[in-house]
């Protein structure tokens, strides 16, 4: 895909992942650092793969996974549904319209349009990854993926913190499909807790949105985050 | 787990190229490192993690289901190239490639094609001669040339066939 006028034999997409893992013997080292020197293309291959955001899906516990389909554990299965079940009902009692502590904020998923609106938060600090975090500390750095109906949809993204409101990222539109990552990061300070909020489809302008969560579209989901200090 | 922070990005990005979907890519990958981790297998390197995400997305590409889903999907357009004998050739085609050609020759086709690399590079990581990478290459071409022939041959409708 990068050989286009390349300076000989372009390098292969493996060769330029083991070097940038720093995994290639310093000879055949030496040799990629003076191609890439000459190689247009070849650079430019380097540094998609030095720029990309991308971010790992949590692995899936294959323990977890076998274990809950053990024939054995079956008296354990039917109480761990009874605890589910329990939890279920609660979180119901919890987000029914008009109940004592109803919340005022989008939830993180809901239905939308024949399919499901959710926002994933990733937290990256020193180097660690954290899929779905409830905290942040001063200077992280937050990305966004959204799941949403598949097609071109408009999309901006708001955080509220304390009276305020502010827009971290500059994206017109995205590419829905499962967990799709939004272009961009941002990073968190501060002593109050945090609604990240992502408007799919009808987006009001930002004045009016940034006047509170009231004025929020339906397709909206928000993920909160508390300080942790 | 530590190799799928270390590997797993770049898998990632191989599944990407191949598959065009960063969905089917993660289902590739993390179901590759649950195995592994399953196995307890940990002392991986890059060119067998490389070789074992081949054989996976070749396996996802010939799936019937997933393939009229994959080729619906990427009939719209040409967002990637890559290049036989200098003859652009879609994602799409080599799909289509994919499905006709025999196992080592898809092999092959992924390293070649979406990886880039030369035949002294396949011939190292699959273990097949460097006359047997050449041969299926060469192979490859020739299919890959029928199938554009074939896709020009198809006549608009209402229009005479120049070739009849």
């Amino acid at each position: 895909m990068h050989d286009a006028d390349c300076t000989g034999a372009p390098l292969s997409w493996l060769v330029l992942e083991q070097y940038h893992l720093g995994e290639l013997k310093p000879s055949r080292r030496d040799q990629v650092e003076g191609h890439l020197r000459d190689c247009g293309p070849c650079r430019e291959a380097i540094e998609t793969i030095v720029q990309d955001p991308m971010v790992l899906p949590p692995l899936p516990s294959a323990d977890v996974r076998e274990r809950l389909f053990d024939v054995n554990l079956l008296p354990f299965r039917f109480g761990f549904a009874a605890v589910m079940a329990g939890f279920l009902i609660l979180l119901a009692i919890r987000l029914w319209p008009g109940s004592l502590s109803s919340p005022s904020w989008p939830p993180a998923v809901m239905g939308y349009k024949g399919g499901e609106l959710a926002v994933f938060l990733v937290r990256e600090r020193n180097g660690d990854i954290r899929h779905a975090p409830t905290g942040y500390l001063d200077g992280d750095r937050f990305r966004l993926h959204v799941t949403c109906p598949p097609g071109d949809r408009p999309l901006d993204v708001v955080v509220y913190q304390g009276d305020g409101a502010y827009f971290p990222l500059n994206v017109a539109e995205i590419s829905c499909t499962n967990r799709a990552a939004i272009p961009g990061a941002f990073q968190l300070s501060g002593l109050e807790t945090v609604h990240v909020c992502v408007m799919v489809d009808h987006i009001p302008p930002r004045e009016t949105v940034a006047a509170g969560p009231s004025m929020l579209p339906d397709a909206a989901v928000c993920a909160s985050l508390k300080p942790l200090k | 787990m530590d190799i799928y922070q270390r590997y797993g990005p770049a898998l990632m990005r191989k599944c990407i190229r191949m598959l065009g979907s960063v969905q089917d890519a993660e289902d590739i990958v993390q179901g590759l490192f649950v195995d592994l981790l399953r196995k307890q297998k940990s002392d991986v390197d890059l060119p067998y993690l490389y070789r074992a995400v081949t054989n996976r997305s070749l396996n996802h590409v010939r799936d019937r289901h997933r393939r009229a889903a994959l080729l619906q999907r990427e009939s719209g357009g040409q967002d990637w190239i890559s290049r036989v004998d200098e003859a652009p050739v879609s994602r799409d085609l080599l799909l289509k490639l994919i499905q006709v050609l025999d196992g080592k020759s898809r092999e092959i086709l992924v390293y070649r094609f979406f990886d880039d690399m030369t035949q002294e590079e396949i011939s190292e990581l699959t273990g097949y001669s460097r006359k047997t990478v050449g041969k299926k290459l060469d192979r490859i071409r020739s299919r890959a040339e029928a199938l554009l022939r074939d896709e020009r041959c198809i006549a608009p409708e209402g229009g005479a066939d120049a070739r009849r």
